[in-house]
């Protein structure tokens, strides 16, 4: 499950996969899951999200004062099934995300 | 790093996450056809039917069993793997004055039923509350309220409030350092069934953003187009929103109580102006503060130069103003000067 998970998401991040040494990338992704695995995420699906928020973020995300928000949703106790904190986290960079890149599109025509 | 290679990344990332199986290898076991399991959805919105996000909702068996989640973007929770029968449902962190249970919805046949078994958990202890929220920078009654699940009025009309209530104009004139009394949290549940949906709606959001533009000559900028773009206090962008100021200049927009920022970009090329509010930071006008921060506004004073304290340029700032609407020339924030700014600044 884990290699599978992996290998997917070198294939969403293919010029960070190539950036790294040999083995750099497994030994990453390993370190992620185990991560993962302790905050109650054990399904394929969850270690996709929880992988590709590493890549997309920085493999710290989580120790990040910039992403403290990000931290705060994945240990939220108001919601108590952990597979819905990491979606829900994921869910809300996606919003996060499309509204950025929204936002900007609204601008540049605003500005034109 | 560009938002729109980020949303495109994760919209990959998410398509592989919902084609890869969602349960643990060691957990894949064939679900009795006998045994049927049932859902649960919570639907929160504003008073203008707007879904809101990040509320927490609760979905009790008994005294001892919890469901716990969050409404997402679309203002909707879903509890599945429920066993048909009835569930009370809370919403944990809001007082019973801060929302209101609107008609009950019949799910669809495919959305009432559901999969798997609800992983139930221990209630938490919800805590007493912080009793007492001193004013910093930014808030106002409206974001405090919020924070704290209440609904305005409730916090403004607490009796321990009544001093406070008795020296400013409204719950947003609030100065630094004031101290607004929290109540004890009240409950209300709703006793919801399998198959259905509840919604509920918040009396007090969205919250309304009123700028109004002015011209140097003080008369309005009016059908001015804009594009307005709102943070959150957590550092949460919000859709940007396009329109035209009114007839009498005025922006008219709803946000989220906890709004921190806003930006307005407003007018057409060349003269587009842009402007960066940071709400809940204005002081009242009974503080020379405040008094400076309208000045401002209204074109009279430099924000470069301003103390807190009455000093020579805002002397010379009341003495235009008091030119321009034919008061006394006295350079002194008296009564009819004050009610003057107030009038024109419109808080």
């Amino acid at each position: 499950m884990a290699r599978r998970a992996g290998e997917r998401v070198a294939s969403i991040y293919p010029d960070l996969w190539q950036s790294l040494a040999p083995d750099e990338w497994d030994r990453r992704v390993d370190a992620a899951l185990i991560d993962a695995f302790h905050r109650g995420l054990r399904c394929e699906a969850d270690a996709i999200r929880y992988l590709s928020l590493a890549a997309e973020y920085g493999w710290d995300f989580l120790d990040r004062a910039d992403c403290a928000w990000m931290r705060r949703i994945l240990e939220d106790a108001r919601i108590t099934d952990s597979s819905a904190r990491i979606r829900r986290l994921f869910e809300e960079c996606r919003r996060r995300a499309a509204v950025a890149a929204g936002n900007a599109r609204q601008r540049e025509e605003f500005l034109r | 790093m560009s938002s729109d290679g980020l949303s495109g990344r994760l919209g990959q990332a998410a398509e592989a996450a919902a084609a890869a199986p969602a349960t643990p290898a060691s957990e894949v076991v064939q679900p009795c056809p006998l045994r049927e399991r049932w859902a649960i959805e919570v639907r929160v919105e504003g008073n203008d039917k707007r879904p809101v996000a990040a509320v927490a909702v609760r979905l009790a068996k008994g005294a001892q069993s919890i469901l716990g989640a969050l409404t997402g973007a679309d203002g909707l929770v879903r509890f599945d793997g429920l066993p048909a029968g009835s569930y009370t449902i809370t919403l944990p962190e809001l007082d019973a004055e801060a929302w209101r249970a609107l008609a009950v919805e019949a799910l669809a046949p495919d959305k009432a039923k559901s999969s798997g078994d609800a992983d139930w958990g221990a209630p938490p202890s919800d805590g007493e509350g912080p009793g007492s929220w001193t004013i910093a920078p930014g808030d106002c009654l409206a974001s405090v309220a919020f924070a704290t699940g209440f609904a305005k009025d409730t916090v403004w009309n607490y009796g321990a409030n009544s001093e406070l209530a008795s020296r400013r104009s409204s719950g947003y004139d609030l100065e630094q350092g004031d101290v607004l009394h929290i109540p004890k949290k009240r409950q209300k549940t709703i006793q919801g069934q399998t198959g259905n949906r509840y919604p509920v709606q918040l009396v007090d959001v969205p919250e309304r953003l009123k700028i109004r533009f002015v011209r140097v000559n003080l008369k309005p900028k009016e059908n001015e187009p804009y594009l307005l773009e709102v943070t959150a206090a957590d550092g949460s962008p919000l859709p940007a929103r396009q329109g035209s100021t009114d007839g009498a200049g005025f922006l008219d927009e709803p946000i989220p109580p906890n709004a921190a920022e806003a930006r307005v970009l407003l007018g057409r090329k060349p003269g587009q102006i842009e402007y960066l509010f940071r709400l809940g930071e204005m002081n009242p006008p009974t503080e020379w503060g405040g008094v400076q921060r309208r000045l401002i506004n209204l074109g009279y004073l430099d924000d470069e130069v301003t103390t807190g304290e009455p000093d020579e340029p805002t002397k010379q700032a009341l003495l235009r103003l008091q030119s321009d609407y034919d008061l006394q020339a006295t350079g002194e924030l008296d009564a009819p000067t004050k009610a003057k700014i107030q009038e024109l600044f419109l808080s």
